[in-house]
This record gives C-alpha cells, sequence and structure tokens, in this order.
C-alpha cells in the first residue's frame, strides 16, 4: 500500500481502528459517574469507624441483625431511628431493656473464622458453593479483594418470666407471654460467606494521582438466612414483643417483626459495632438514621451513620432477594449506594 | 471572557449529554470499560477543576481532554497488557488463535495512535467513532473545511507509523 491513493489508506485505517469498538452492550451509566463525581466535589474521608468495622469478623454481620430481638446488654441507650416507610412516617425512638432484666443474650455457636481472601470469583464459588454476585463492571471502581468465611450459627434462649418482666417495665401493658415458650432455643444460620471489597483510594493512587477520595465499599452475601425455632414458636410474635420492650409501637413492632421474620439480616447495622465484644466498641449508631427504600429487587433498608457534626459517615444497606441475603456498606452517597446495590447482578 | 466560567451550571447536562459518548471514545483507546469511565470522569473532574475561560464548545473541550488523557494514560501506563487482556473482543470469536490474532491487532493499532500527534490520532478516533467531518471540526476547534484534508494526512501518518513498527500487512 506503498503508493496506495488517499481513500484507500482511510479505508485501511478506518478498518483497524474498527477493531477498537467499545462492546455493543456496554452502557456507561452517566448518573452513577454524575453521583461519583458529586461525592469527589465533597471531599469525604474515611471514618475511623469504618476501618474498625472491618476489623470485626465480616461474616458475624450478617446474622447480628436478630441481636436487635434479643437484646444484649451492650445493645445502644438512647438510640433513635428514622423509621421511614417509603415515604416518612414516623421516628422511632429505641429504648434500653429495662434495668435490672436479664436481657436474652446471644451465643455463637462454634468460632467465627475470620475471612480467608479468595483469588477470584472461581475460587469464591468454589469454597461457598454457590455464584457469588457483584455490581455490572465498572460501577465501582477496580476489581475487589475477595474472601470467604464459613456459615455461622447463633442462637438464644427464650425465658418467658424476664420478657413478661421486661414488658411490664417497659409499661407494655395487655400483652402476655406464653408459657410453652420457656426454654425455646432460637438459632439463625447463615451459609458460607462472600465478602467483596472495593478501596477507591488504591485506584486513584494508581491511575489518576489524585488526591485519595477514602472511598470504600464492602459487599457482604449469603445465602438467606435460616431460622431454627421450636415446632409451635410463633417468632413474629416473639419479635413484635422485644420490639415493644424497646419501645416501639405496636403497629410499627408488627410490621417490623414481620420483616424480621422473613429476613432478619435487615436489621444488621442496628446492632452492627454493639454486639460485638471488640474493645472499644461503643454506639456506632447513636446517630444513625434508617430508612425504608425500594430497590429494583425490591424493599431494602437503609442506615446512615452521622457524625457528631451531622454529616454522614457511612451508609448501609441490607436487602434481599428470594436466593441471597445482601449488606453492602460503604463511604459512599445514598444515591450512589442505592445505585451500586441495583446493579449487583 | 478572561474570568473563568461558572462550571457547575453546566455539569449536570454535561454529564447527561456527553459522559456515555466520551467514555466510548476513550474505550477505543484504553480498551477497557471500568477505565475507559474513570478517565471520562476524570476529564469532567479537570473541567470542574480548571475550567477554560469560555463556556464556548466545552464538549469539544470535553473531548479534546478525554482524548489526550487516554492517550496520555495509555502511553504511561505499565500494565498495559493486563488491561488490554481484559478488554472484551467486541466480535465472535471463532477460535484462540483467532482472538489472539485480533487481541494484537488491537494493540498494535493502539501503540500506533499513542505514537501519533494527539490532534491526528483525536481526527481518526473521532471519525471512527462515526462523529461528522462539522462534528469533529467542531470538536476539535479546526477549521471545517480543512478537516478533510486534515484526517488525510492523519490517516497517512497512522498508515507510515504501522508500516515502520509492523511491516506491510
Amino acid at each position: 500500500m506503498e503508493n496506495a491513493n488517499p481513500e484507500d489508506i482511510s479505508r485501511w485505517v478506518a478498518s483497524q481502528t474498527r477493531l477498537l469498538e467499545a462492546p455493543a452492550e456496554w452502557r456507561p451509566d452517566w448518573e452513577i459517574a454524575l453521583t461519583r463525581f458529586h461525592v469527589r466535589q465533597m471531599g469525604q474521608t474515611p471514618p475511623a469507624m469504618w476501618r474498625r468495622w472491618l476489623a470485626v469478623p465480616a461474616g458475624v454481620a450478617l446474622f447480628v441483625g436478630i441481636v436487635l430481638l434479643f437484646p444484649a446488654g451492650r445493645v445502644t441507650a438512647q438510640q433513635f431511628w428514622q423509621f421511614l416507610t417509603v415515604r416518612q412516617v414516623a421516628f422511632i425512638k429505641v429504648k434500653d431493656w429495662p434495668e435490672g432484666v436479664p436481657s436474652p443474650g446471644i451465643n455463637l455457636i462454634g468460632r467465627p473464622i475470620p475471612p480467608i481472601p479468595a483469588r477470584d470469583l472461581d475460587e469464591a464459588r468454589w469454597r461457598v458453593n454457590y455464584n457469588p454476585r457483584l455490581p455490572r463492571f465498572g460501577v465501582l471502581s477496580g476489581s475487589p479483594r475477595l474472601s470467604t468465611t464459613f456459615s455461622v450459627s447463633a442462637g438464644t434462649v427464650v425465658h418467658v418470666a424476664d420478657l413478661q418482666l421486661a414488658l411490664s417495665k417497659a409499661d407494655v401493658t395487655g400483652q402476655t407471654v406464653p408459657a410453652q415458650w420457656e426454654g425455646a432455643q432460637l438459632t439463625l444460620h447463615t451459609s458460607g460467606i462472600v465478602i467483596a471489597e472495593w478501596s477507591e483510594r488504591a485506584l486513584d493512587d494508581l491511575i489518576l494521582k489524585s488526591p485519595p477520595s477514602g472511598d470504600e465499599t464492602v459487599l457482604v452475601q449469603s445465602l438467606p438466612l435460616t431460622l431454627s425455632v421450636p415446632s409451635g414458636f410463633d417468632f413474629t410474635a416473639y419479635s413484635a414483643l422485644v420490639l415493644r420492650v424497646l419501645g416501639v409501637r405496636p403497629a410499627e413492632a408488627q410490621q417490623m417483626a414481620e420483616r424480621a421474620g422473613t429476613a432478619p439480616a435487615w436489621l444488621v447495622p442496628l446492632a452492627l459495632g454493639c454486639h460485638e465484644a471488640e474493645p472499644g466498641c461503643n454506639n456506632l449508631w447513636a446517630h444513625a438514621t434508617m430508612e425504608e427504600i425500594r430497590l429494583n429487587s425490591g424493599l431494602g433498608t437503609l442506615v446512615q451513620e452521622s457524625g457528631d457534626d451531622g454529616a454522614v459517615k457511612r451508609v448501609t444497606l441490607l436487602w434481599s432477594v428470594p436466593d441471597r441475603v445482601y449488606l453492602l456498606s460503604g463511604t459512599l452517597s445514598r444515591e450512589l449506594m442505592i445505585a451500586t446495590a441495583n446493579a449487583v447482578q | 471572557m478572561t474570568s473563568k466560567i461558572e462550571i457547575a451550571d453546566h455539569l449536570d447536562a454535561l454529564f447527561a449529554a456527553e459522559y456515555n459518548k466520551l467514555t466510548r471514545l476513550i474505550y477505543r483507546v484504553v480498551g477497557d470499560t471500568g477505565w475507559a469511565e474513570e478517565l471520562a470522569a476524570e476529564a469532567f473532574w479537570k473541567l470542574h477543576r480548571n475550567p477554560p475561560s469560555s463556556d464556548h464548545n466545552l464538549a469539544g473541550w470535553l473531548y479534546r481532554t478525554g482524548i489526550r488523557l487516554a492517550l496520555d494514560n495509555l502511553k504511561k501506563r505499565k500494565r498495559r497488557a493486563h488491561y488490554e487482556a481484559l478488554a472484551p473482543a467486541p466480535a465472535a470469536i471463532q477460535s484462540p488463535q483467532q482472538a489472539f490474532e485480533q487481541q494484537e491487532q488491537r494493540s498494535r493499532v493502539r501503540h500506533v495512535l499513542v505514537a501519533l500527534k494527539s490532534e491526528r490520532a483525536a481526527l481518526i478516533l473521532l471519525r471512527s467513532e462515526g462523529y461528522s467531518l462539522a462534528e469533529i471540526a467542531s470538536i476539535l476547534s479546526l477549521n471545517p473545511s480543512s478537516v478533510g484534508t486534515l484526517l488525510a494526512r492523519a490517516d497517512l501518518a497512522f498508515r507510515k507509523e504501522y508500516v515502520n513498527r509492523y511491516g506491510e500487512r
């Protein structure tokens, strides 16, 4: 083609550059990009609490939601929850477990194993025996660090007299605890758990040489949690009673208990950091707000933790689909977390 | 106009109108969707941090910046081979041998683009992405009547660079 005419050369160059076409099925999402841009503008800083949370065996995180229903002594005092349905309907103030009344305790069954790094999704899949799902490529920056844990179980034993006394001290009248609940063993089980972590700081440093944003995001997933209760035990009724002790109004307690019965993990963040016997663990959620949101796959629960200055420090989102339970937590904005959850596939 | 424009007024609309197109254009250079999105976002960030003195043709400014970022990053990127390996093939692959050859060919084309002057690379990239001569002229702030000539020169430069590196084929 040394002496080829310009048109031939132009056609040849066009044929070469045609090889570089982007995949037809790829759809860059400008809304996510814009949200990320605004997050970058805000110049978020990494919350110290977040790193501490990461130190907690992540496998435990998926089931500790139930701790709300068995409020251990460390469940925070005077938490204020902003309980929202799709539209804001009410504020719920959660009180202490009544003083002087033994609270149901959670006992881990077995010893939690720290997450074990996995090279790739195939290795994670091989370990947990299901297909881990991630947000579609490009929603979060870079490739995640993967790790897995074994299944985890935890349980508690119901003591009727304690619960009745707690109801009485909380001024909840007209509620009777069935005597046949005495000694009921309640146990929650996870499957093997897959943990994926994204660190945008590393990517920024690597590619763009820009100041670190501090954004870190973790997605934890399990097969649906299974709850073992004695035959005939009404877990929803039990959950509602515990919520009443904590100050939740009857209708809301019933609504929350019904959801907790089918997806206990939705309560996880309310107890996170205050259940583990981790040194220094304190009231992570003293400034937390909670809202119910609608995802593409159904309802989810979103919790925003704020610092003393009122700025949101971390966002945690919980949702479930028929074959998975997910927890997504990080320092991205509320909107981006929702977009990320919707992109999990 | 000498003062910096207030770019915030334009950003959302620019994202909506240009982000996807810019990202796909950048993909041609870097061959990785995630990387392309990062660089497109970086072009917007540069617009925000260091806006031009006029709001005339901000899209063109973004495209020029995005292409330059992509070319510069590809030059510097030591992990290029890794990322190119990640790039999905745009067409059905019939055999591993064919996949390898296509991968090699894409890599060659990108090497040649990076070796060209950035304006020539931009001309070729924009045309390959389907932009008209008038659009290319607007994006690159060129005289519309000269774009055809400049493109022909860019094609010739591409061809020469390719032959110098890889020989006739």
